[in-house]
Parts: C-alpha cells; sequence; structure tokens
C-alpha cells in the first residue's frame, strides 16, 4: 500500500529544519502521512530552536502547532481528532523532553548516565497506555488512526536507544513503532530505517 | 534450563524482536508462515544487531550488508557476492527456543532439558510483558516465583526473566477464555504489581 504522493505547490508550507533533529523530522513525518505536500529548507538553528512552519505568510513554531497547522489541511479526517485523556498535550511534553535529552546525549558524544533513567520516566507511561489501548484493540494512542499525539510521540519511542533505553523492554512501544512504520506514506530519519 | 522471555504474541510474523537474558542479547524472529527463531543478537559479519534486521522470504536480514539467513541459521546470500557459494560455517548463533502457554521459552544449547511442566493444559495468551528495575532475583523472591522462572496465580501465568543485572521482565498470560474485563483487571493489577516492586 503506497500513500498518494503530496503535491508541493509554489503555495505549499515550507518548513525550516534540520535533517538531524527529531522535532523537524516530526513535521516531516506527519506531512508525508497526511498527505500534505510540505517544501523545506535546511536550516541548521532549528536543531535547538526547535522547526519553523511558514504557511499562508505567517510563521508558526512549536511541534504541536505546526502538527495541528498541517492537520487542516489533511485529507482524512483522523489526523485533527484529539487523542483521549489528554494524550496530544502529554506526547508533546513527552516529545519535548526527549529532544532536549537526545540532544545533550548527542552533544556529549556518548549516552550520559542520567538520561537512561529519565528516558524511563518518559516513556514509562507511553508504554502503559500503548499496552492498554493494544488489549482494547487500538494500535496508536487515540484509536485505529494515528493522530497528532502518536506523531509527537513517535521520534522518543523509535529513538530511545540513543537514551539508553533499548526496545526489547518496551514490547507495546515496539508495536506502536511498527505500526506507524507500517503507515502509507511513512519517512525515515537517520536512527529510524523504514523495512516492513 | 527454559527461561520465559516474551509473549508469543509480541513476535509477530516476518518480523523481528530483541530479548536479553542476564545481558545476553537475543533476537527472536519468525517466518512469513509463523516459525520462530532464536539466535544470538549478532550477525556474524560485522557484529550489527540482527533485531534491527527485517524478514523477507522465510529468510532474517541483517540491516548492514544484507546478509541473509535462512531458518536453519545458515547464512545463504551475501548480496555484495550475488553468485557466491556461501560456506557453511557462515552462520547464526542459535538459541533453543518453544512456545508454549503463550510465552515464548528459550535455553542455550548445552542447558536444554525438558519444558517445565505446567499445572494444567489449560489453552493460554499472552496479556503483556512489563519492565521492572529491579534485579531478577530480587523479583523473585518477593513474588515467590522460583527457579524455573514462572508462577501460577489466580488464574494467570507470570513468567520471570531477568534482562540485565538492573532489570527484569514479568511476562503475564491468562486462559484464553478469560473475559475482556478479567483482562483488563489482570492488566491493572500487573502495573501495580510493577509499581509495588519498584518501590520495595
Amino acid at each position: 500500500m503506497t500513500a498518494p504522493a503530496a503535491l508541493v505547490t509554489d503555495t505549499a508550507p515550507v518548513l525550516r529544519g534540520w535533517g538531524l533533529d527529531d522535532r523537524s523530522y516530526t513535521v516531516r513525518l506527519g506531512a508525508a502521512l497526511m498527505g500534505v505536500g510540505l517544501a523545506w529548507l535546511t536550516d541548521r538553528r532549528a536543531e535547538v530552536q526547535g522547526p519553523v512552519l511558514v504557511r499562508h505568510g505567517r510563521d508558526i513554531v512549536g511541534v504541536r502547532a505546526i502538527l495541528r497547522a498541517l492537520a487542516d489541511d489533511a485529507l482524512h479526517p483522523g489526523w485533527a481528532e484529539p487523542a483521549a485523556e489528554g494524550w496530544e498535550e502529554r506526547a508533546a511534553v513527552i516529545g519535548e523532553r526527549f529532544s532536549t535529552l537526545r540532544r545533550a546525549c548527542l552533544a556529549a558524544g556518548r549516552p550520559e548516565t542520567g538520561s537512561a533513567a529519565e528516558a524511563w520516566t518518559l516513556l514509562r507511561p507511553l508504554e502503559d497506555r500503548l499496552a492498554e489501548q493494544h488489549e482494547a484493540g487500538a494500535a496508536f494512542l487515540g484509536g485505529a488512526h494515528p493522530a497528532i499525539a502518536d506523531l509527537l510521540a513517535f521520534p522518543a519511542a523509535a529513538l530511545s536507544h540513543d537514551l539508553r533505553l533499548p526496545h526489547d523492554l518496551v514490547p507495546a512501544t515496539r508495536r506502536f513503532i511498527r505500526a506507524l512504520r507500517a503507515w502509507p506514506g511513512f519517512l525515515t530519519m537517520p536512527g529510524i530505517a523504514h523495512y516492513q | 534450563m527454559w527461561t520465559p522471555i516474551a509473549l508469543s504474541e509480541d513476535v509477530a510474523a516476518g518480523t523481528a524482536a530483541p530479548a536479553r537474558l542476564g545481558g545476553a542479547e537475543i533476537v527472536l524472529w519468525r517466518d512469513g508462515d509463523g516459525l520462530l527463531q532464536a539466535w544470538e543478537d549478532r550477525c556474524p559479519h560485522r557484529g550489527m544487531r540482527l533485531s534491527f534486521g527485517f524478514v523477507r522470504e522465510g529468510r532474517l536480514t541483517c540491516l548492514y550488508h544484507g546478509w541473509q539467513f535462512d531458518a536453519s541459521a545458515r547464512c545463504r546470500l551475501i548480496p555484495a557476492h550475488p553468485e557466491l557459494k556461501v560456506p557453511g560455517t557462515i552462520r547464526a548463533n542459535p538459541w533453543h527456543v518453544r512456545e508454549r502457554a503463550g510465552l515464548v521459552w528459550v535455553a542455550d544449547a548445552a542447558d536444554a532439558d525438558a519444558l517445565p511442566t505446567l499445572p494444567d493444559d489449560t489453552p493460554m495468551r499472552g496479556l503483556r510483558s512489563l519492565a521492572v528495575r529491579r534485579p531478577r532475583a530480587a523479583v523473585a523472591a518477593q513474588t515467590g516465583i522460583g527457579a524455573g522462572g514462572w508462577i501460577w496465580r489466580d488464574g494467570a501465568l507470570i513468567g520471570l526473566h531477568g534482562a540485565d543485572d538492573a532489570t527484569s521482565m514479568l511476562h503475564l498470560a491468562l486462559p484464553q477464555s478469560a473475559t475482556a474485563e478479567a483482562r483488563r483487571r489482570t492488566m491493572g493489577e500487573a502495573t501495580a504489581l510493577r509499581d509495588a516492586l519498584e518501590a520495595a
């Protein structure tokens, strides 16, 4: 199954992002899965400050706000559905904190001892939620269709080994990663392969 | 000795999954027909974790250079040398593996005696595996799980293995006849057990 190719037009939103930044990746992934055309410019500042989306002449900052804006243009209404029980907000916090920890680890050149403990703290609620969802027959945080909450949490889940949290300890998260990877239009970034 | 190491349903057909037992890294994988394998999680070529790889046409393929291993653990194709008849000495290092009561059990080659005898033959289905940030010995002492790595409690099978020196994993399975309500309740109890074990 393949996703319809998103059309990048002169009026398409423009992402100012950085290829190795997980937040920029979240935006690119979101646009690809939603089927929204997105042009992107490499901007190293995004590594620290986060990506910026230029849409209809306005700058949008913050990954959650950017994804919300993209979801307005998504073909499937499921993308704009807020996840139950505040999970969109929780996933945004997980994603932001994970990104900060990961930058610190990568800048240090080797994983810091304390980062694994904080990764546990961040990702355990996600693992518990995904296990409950699986039992209820849902692959994603909000239901059977991925939504913004899933995009926000995905890089933290898929790159958790960067913080020394191996995937054998989080089977429900592993299942979630596999489900999103299999979604039509999935994109890769360094550390997140696509081979399913 | 056989050790429960994962839920059967957590290794889907055509996928590979990582596991660790006492620090030893293992890849569990199934071919498209559902046949399960457990090998050392290391490609004999460059040491890449095979659990990062993918399953194609009944072979586990290393993500690094694409070496393909069939169900006998033999390397069957080296993409950089497609005409080469790969020597039989190039192979992954297999563990013994069985599935029983909804769980995956492994044993190393030198220590694969009979599978443990469970209290009855009720068909079981895995419920959840969850990590506990406590050493296996501490979890075993607090839960009463013996050296065999499992206990039958309140109609649920609870398996235990030590992933590394500091972390254990509990594996829960219930009879296939368990209701959805019973499964939800047991899942909540398991989470509470994990939290209590870590707080102790």
